[in-house]
């Protein structure tokens, strides 16, 4: 019998058909939930490639035939225009496109930004302990306690009114909170495993041991917060929007565009239904999701 | 008892004081109250003369100070853009928010309560199956588009109720029925799965070892234990509902003080900006320490433990 | 002694039907009982001692488990043919049940009083003050200042005195059988015994019988008359109490008795029972001790011993062991 060369085995590539089943197979095993995966992956790439794929200009107001006065086109009425055009004309699936990348790109940035102040500040607290971590976490307690609206308006009024900067500030000024407890009680635990001991006995400086011992622990639970708070923080923005404190009027954001479809209310429905419709899915298909991340990650959170 | 109720207090005390100073200095930023006050053809000389008159110049603290002295006594300043005392601004609008809000929160309990303990019986069943969906739903969909859909649907097309204002019954109901939505669904979860984890329990299957019949081992025994968790729900929501209120109020126009906050931010009018988040911040602080009473009261184990 | 049995058990089978597959948690199970008497069910967890007691009462958490096979004859009428709202009419007046732990037993948010009165008024008369029965039933469990305890909520008594609530909601209805499952194992030793020797009391003045379901041998020894020794779901050996103590046939049994410490005796090691019991949805042909067996040969692992009978025929001991068979 020939001897068999390990090396060899190891390289061999199986034939592409049998890649594919078993990508296949693990992708079953995995139980990812296939709508909404497929709707984030649509949101994302509305969000990225937004100028490319819309079929028109969103700010292109020319679909009015300016002598028969406002368009009344409905969805399903028009290839050019395949979900209807808004009061002035404007192509209803452009824009929403746009605002698929509004909202993403709002969310993302403020979450981000939110995950990482929150993670910094709860590490820190949690680290160093005594009365900064009291004071640090009775302001959490304070920010926690009150409703998002509310406090997003507070932090809006105090920068002076609406912007997009102001809502990001906003937003991030809800959501750190969230992560800087969780994360503190993590690292209450685990600031007294041994290897920090022993890393502090070797007389690594505080801000290293941080770093590299105790972040890369909880990146986890930081990854699990991420995707229970996504789907509020879309909420957030959409009703900052629909207020009128978030981006400046006219521009194609989803809550925006239920706002001004109030005043169409009967005869142009789709102007307020169709932006409402899309915050609704997309969230429910986030919330989805976060639940399978946290069912993956860490089935001890699992619920009923 | 009474210690943990002065222990509250004393936090409450300070949380209002911390908040009112952020936003005193931070309302201040967004307008100058002088201008906010004046006309077009103010001279800058009686722009100054009413600085000094409103106080603005003076140093930070004492500005601070006897702004608070004033709120203390009830002066809470005279509104920038509709001159009238801040006072009676908010006497008009704080009752009708907190009608709303009940008639929020009574809505969510009625639906979401029964929906979630006939889900946790009935596990599994098409009715479970429902209630999971509805929960999903009512927690992602945006309160404002509801709003507007429910308007869309019962006043504008069916014409069945009012679209906006303040009334009798049937102007309460699309309001407490939008604003309920997103607490309904919470409720629902949560009785869900707070009753399937006392039907689990050991007392429960003892009670049925009695040989009690079904229906007093679920609404007596199973339900008194279960509920506990889903009252401070309701009391913590009750809270947030004032949260989903300021939007609701908006799109109803429902006179409250939710709407009387926007719209100070939208014109820069500090006083009664200051005035609005303080009194929201107090009410949610009154409403919570009532509810960690309730909790204590309703449980004995912390009662008499 | 009563010439008919208050309660037998033929053949009783009670599967779970799961995604992994058939969980056989009582296999097969053989007893029956007299008014007056106490039966042990002794065992290792998973030996389906409480489900046996469960499968009694009518109680098998569904819709996973099912009674596939067997009777349950008590007074003659068969348990498993009743509907739960007949069964629900005898559970807590004729049959009762104690369970381990007496602090979840009793619902924290209701007292003592409120919990006692539920069962009291099942079977009250009429024109009876319940609230001066329940004290009377307190009384009877030894709980001293009745009156003032009944106002109590369940944490603000101490773990004995607890067990002896669930004691009296037990007996409130005077039922003729009443299943102890593990009641003593979450006590101390010195109110272990206080309360077994409250037990056989109750049943000297009742004539109840009792199921005494534990994995202590101790307690056997000072509790039953008669005692089943169970193993996978099965019976192994059954027998009064002397003659198990004295002439443990079965190699379990042996093992059992075996791992039990002598207080008198200086070992070094513990003895243990070697391997694991089975998982009862993947159970070996043939007889389910057998892996463990040190006595166990060919035909161990082959067939499923019959049932035979020990000692002299008049004697009710019998044991499920192919070695018998060569005597």
């Amino acid at each position: 019998m020939a001897t068999v060369d390990t090396e060899q085995i190891l390289q061999e590539k199986k034939p592409l058909g049998a890649q594919v089943s078993d990508f296949y197979k693990k992708m079953k095993e995995l139980k990812l939930p296939w709508f909404p995966v497929v709707v984030l992956i649509v949101l994302v790439i509305c969000a990225l490639f937004a100028p490319w794929i819309t079929p028109q200009n969103p700010e292109d107001s020319s679909s009015i035939d300016v002598m028969k006065g406002v368009s009344k086109l409905g969805p399903f009425q028009s290839m050019e225009n395949p979900l209807g055009v808004d009061r002035l004309g404007r192509d209803m699936l452009s824009r929403l496109v746009y605002g698929a990348r509004i909202s993403a790109f709002i969310s993302v940035i403020s979450l981000g930004f939110g995950a990482v102040v929150g993670t910094a500040v709860g590490i820190t607290s949690g680290y160093f302990g005594g009365k900064t971590d009291a004071f640090i976490m009775r302001c959490c307690d304070a920010v926690m306690g009150f409703p998002t609206i509310l406090l997003a308006l507070i932090i809006v009024a105090i920068q002076g009114g609406a912007g997009i900067q102001n809502v990001i500030v906003a937003i991030i000024a809800t959501v750190w909170a969230r992560f800087a407890r969780q994360i503190r009680g993590e690292v209450l635990t685990l600031k007294e495993r041994d290897f920090v001991t022993m890393a502090v006995v070797a007389g690594v400086p505080a801000y290293k041991i941080m770093y590299r011992h105790i972040f890369p622990n909880v990146v986890n639970t930081v990854l699990i917060i991420v995707s229970l708070m996504v789907g509020q923080t879309i909420l957030l923005e959409a009703s900052l929007s629909f207020l009128g404190v978030g981006v400046p009027p006219g521009t194609s954001a989803w809550g925006i565009m239920v706002s001004e479809g109030r005043l169409n209310l009967v005869d142009l429905w789709w102007l307020s239904l169709l932006p409402g419709l899309c915050i609704t899915v997309v969230v429910i298909c986030m919330n989805l999701f976060g639940d399978w991340l946290r069912d993956t990650l860490d089935p001890k959170l699992r619920r009923t | 008892m009474q210690r943990f109720l002065i222990i509250r207090i004393i936090q409450s005390f300070f949380t209002l004081l911390v908040l009112s100073i952020a936003v005193f200095f931070g309302a201040e930023q967004t307008g100058d109250l002088a201008l906010v006050l004046s006309t077009a053809d103010t001279t800058q000389e009686e722009l100054e003369e009413l600085r000094e008159k409103l106080g603005l110049n003076k140093p930070a603290h004492m500005r601070y100070l006897s702004w608070a002295g004033n709120a203390i006594t009830g002066d809470l300043g005279r509104s920038g853009t509709k001159r009238r005392p801040v006072w009676d601004m908010l006497l008009e609008r704080v009752p009708a928010t907190l009608q709303l809000a009940a008639a929020g929160l009574f809505v969510a309990m009625a639906i979401g309560i029964p929906l979630g303990i006939i889900a946790a019986i009935y596990r599994n069943s098409y009715i479970d199956k429902f209630a999971k969906v509805f929960a999903i739903v009512g927690m992602s969909a945006p309160q404002f588009w509801v709003a507007i859909m429910l308007i869309m649907l019962f006043a504008a097309q069916w014409r069945l109720l009012p679209a906006f204002g303040k009334g009798g019954i049937d102007h309460y109901i699309l309001p407490a029925f939008a604003i309920s939505l997103f607490i309904m669904a919470g409720f629902m979860r949560l009785t869900r799965s707070s009753m399937l984890e006392v039907l689990d329990s050991e007392f429960v299957k003892f009670a049925r070892i009695k040989g009690l019949s079904e229906r007093v081992v679920i609404y007596k025994h199973a339900l008194k234990n279960a509920i506990i968790p889903v009252l401070t729900f309701g009391g913590v929501s009750f809270a947030g509902l004032l949260n989903g209120s300021i939007v609701v109020e908006v799109v109803f126009a429902w006179p409250g003080i939710g709407l009387l906050m926007l719209n100070g931010i939208r014109e820069r009018d500090v006083p009664v900006i200051l005035a609005t988040i303080l009194t929201s911040g107090l009410l949610y602080i009154v409403l919570s320490t009532i509810v960690d009473l309730l909790y204590a009261y309703v449980d004995p184990r912390i009662r008499y433990g | 002694m009563a010439e008919s049995p208050v309660l037998e058990v033929k053949n009783l089978k009670t599967h779970f039907f799961t995604r992994s597959g058939v969980v056989k948690a009582v296999d097969g199970v053989n007893f029956s009982l007299n008014a007056g008497e106490t039966l042990g069910i002794v065992g290792e967890s998973g030996s389906g001692k409480s489900m046996t007691a469960l499968s009694i009462m009518g109680l098998v958490p569904q819709p996973a488990g099912k009674i596939v096979e067997g009777e349950i004859l008590f007074n003659g009428d068969d348990l498993v043919q009743k509907t739960q709202a007949e069964l629900q009419q005898i559970r807590g007046r004729d049959i009762c049940m104690i369970l381990q732990d007496p602090m979840t037993s009793l619902n924290p948010v209701f007292t003592v009083g409120n919990q006692v009165i539920e069962t009291v008024k099942q079977s009250a008369k009429s024109n009876e003050s319940l609230k001066n029965r329940a004290i009377e039933l307190l009384h009877r469990v030894r709980i001293a200042a009745p009156e003032s305890r009944i106002d109590n909520y369940p944490h603000q008594m101490s773990g004995g005195m607890r067990q002896r609530v669930v004691g009296a909601i037990a007996i409130a209805g005077a039922p003729q059988l009443l299943i102890a499952d593990e009641a003593t194992t979450s006590l101390d030793a010195t109110i272990q015994y206080q309360y077994l020797a409250l037990l056989k009391e109750l049943q000297r003045d009742t004539g109840m019988a009792i199921i005494f379901i534990t994995h202590d041998m101790g307690v056997v020894a000072k509790m039953c008359d008669y005692v089943a020794v169970m193993y996978a779901g099965k019976v192994a050996e059954i027998a009064d109490v002397r003659d198990l103590f004295n002439n443990p046939t079965h190699p379990y049994t042996e093992a059992l008795m075996r791992s039990v410490p002598n207080v008198d005796e200086e070992v070094d090691m513990l003895y243990a029972i070697e391997g694991q019991p089975p998982a009862l949805d993947n159970l070996p042909p043939g007889c389910t001790f057998a892996p463990r067996c040190p006595y166990a040969f060919d035909k161990c692992f082959t067939e499923f011993p019959d049932i035979f009978q020990v000692g002299e025929a008049s004697k009710r001991h019998t044991a499920t062991c192919w070695k018998l068979s060569e005597k």
